[in-house]
């Protein structure tokens, strides 16, 4: 039974849906740059306000926060509502209110940085299409090879899931895992290979790198 | 038809992206087909690898290349007006959807053939060097595997054509297929019943479809490789068959 160390049911199963919610997420932030490609107002955006950065960084603090708002009422409402419904049919190993909180503020984070991640890369590439997919792909992906029994073993799944953005998944992590304690510490259960915050600085990384690369290429390429 | 396939093959082979995509395909498949291959160092030999499933991990990640091919193939033309030129040219609809699929599943069966054949023949010494017992090309379950991974890509453009079709959109048509793809087998995992875990992976397009990569431990598959590769035909069809509704019915 997938609940790892525990008797019950992992408590963030809740949360399953934050993978609609990324790709979701990501098309929005691609969307957010692309359009303004596709139909040429980014033109008449940057001849606007000249300072090309500062046109980026504007459209990131507004659509980060605008995700990060979203997702913190829809992680949310998964827990609350979830968790109850999971109580009421089977045991769930009980976490404090601090790790509830962590786990929520950090999915919406998730959802944020992703969507970041999302417009750099439309801007890099000037193309919705690519941007969305090569998003899925970078978080998605590793996070499926790192799950999938047959296809890797189980030491190199842990570096995908180090080293890749989806190593950000690490901040829905309900229960710690004891170094002392035997038990099956998989993804499936829960557990991840980097504490929560480091996964997603993992993350927070990648965009970051991403943010500047767009950042230059902006100032540099023609519109 | 033979002039709408022109037509088409035109547009597909003008369009810049078409190459380089189908190139990176390729690219992609063997540089992580090289990747896994080199990271199985298990001393004993065995750990349970399915050396010919390793060597075709890269499939994973060039089937998102192909979606974006094929979703560009049709979802490019709505992005910028061109289908109502395409479509004032040649007023049969599905006539054009069809030549679309045609030339497209020739190409990524051709760049399909390049990747399996260069990931299987760079795994084969990286996995022997690492005391892997590795059969030979020709052996009948790495030519299905082969062969199988070939086709599962050509399914792959054409479910993702469909459903480009039905949405008219190339951002929404990437995001819904790659989340079809991807995120069946994610929750499929989390499943604890048993019982629905396998009938998820027996309908999932694709946890069923890879199952033609198998080699060892056929017994315990949840569908046999061949019928994983038609659940996914299944699944092209009705995503041909939404597109082609969609397309016959309503405005462009």
């Amino acid at each position: 039974m997938p609940g790892g160390a525990g008797v019950g049911v992992a408590i963030t199963q809740p949360l399953l849906g934050t993978f609609f919610g990324l790709i979701a997420v990501a098309m929005v932030g691609a969307m957010f740059i692309a359009a303004e490609y596709r139909r040429g107002l980014i033109r008449t955006t940057l001849a606007a306000h000249p300072r090309r950065g500062q046109v980026l960084a504007a459209k990131a603090v507004v659509l980060g926060a605008v995700t990060f708002a979203t997702g913190l009422v829809a992680a949310g409402f998964a827990m609350v509502v979830g968790v109850a419904h999971l109580r009421a049919n089977t045991p769930v190993d009980p976490i404090g209110v601090g790790t509830e909180v962590r786990i929520v503020v950090g999915t919406a984070l998730l959802l944020a940085v992703a969507a970041v991640l999302a417009l750099a890369l439309g801007t890099v590439l000037r193309r919705g299409a690519g941007a969305v997919a090569a998003v899925i792909v970078v978080i998605v992906l590793p996070y499926l090879l790192g799950e999938l029994p047959t296809v890797l073993p189980a030491n190199v799944q842990a570096w995908l899931l180090r080293i890749t953005p989806a190593a950000a998944f690490a901040v829905q992590q309900a229960y710690p895992s004891y170094p002392q304690v035997d038990a099956q510490y998989t993804l499936i259960g829960g557990y991840y290979p980097l504490p929560p915050w480091a996964g997603l600085a993992v993350l927070c990384g990648y965009a970051a790198l991403a943010v500047g690369l767009a950042t230059v290429l902006l100032r540099r390429r023609d519109a | 038809m033979k002039l709408v396939l022109h037509a088409e093959w035109t547009k597909l082979r003008t369009t810049a992206t078409t190459g380089w995509l189908l190139l990176a395909a390729v690219a992609l498949t063997v540089m992580v087909g090289v990747l896994a291959t080199s990271a199985v160092t298990c001393p004993t030999g065995g750990c349970g690898i399915d050396p010919a499933k390793t060597s075709l991990t890269g499939v994973y990640l060039g089937q998102a290349v192909v979606v974006v091919v094929a979703v560009l193939a049709i979802g490019g033309e709505y992005g910028t007006g061109m289908i109502r030129t395409t479509f004032t040219a040649m007023p049969h609809r599905l006539v054009v959807l069809g030549a679309k699929a045609m030339l497209l599943v020739g190409l990524v069966v051709a760049a399909g053939v390049v990747a399996v054949l260069g990931a299987l023949l760079v795994g084969r010494p990286l996995l022997a060097a690492h005391g892997h017992l590795v059969l030979s090309l020709g052996a009948g379950p790495v030519l299905r595997a082969a062969v199988g991974s070939v086709l599962y890509l050509a399914l792959i453009a054409l479910l993702s054509l469909g459903i480009a079709t039905a949405v008219r959109d190339s951002v929404v048509a990437i995001g819904l297929v790659l989340g079809l793809l991807y995120l069946f087998p994610i929750i499929g995992g989390v499943v604890v019943d048993l019982t629905w875990h396998r009938h998820l992976e027996q309908i999932g397009p694709m946890a069923a479809g890879l199952a033609v990569q198998a080699t060892i431990g056929l017994q315990s598959l949840p569908i046999g490789p061949w019928a994983g590769l038609g659940v996914l035909a299944a699944w092209a069809a009705g995503g041909l068959l939404l597109g082609g509704l969609v397309v016959r019915l309503r405005d462009a």
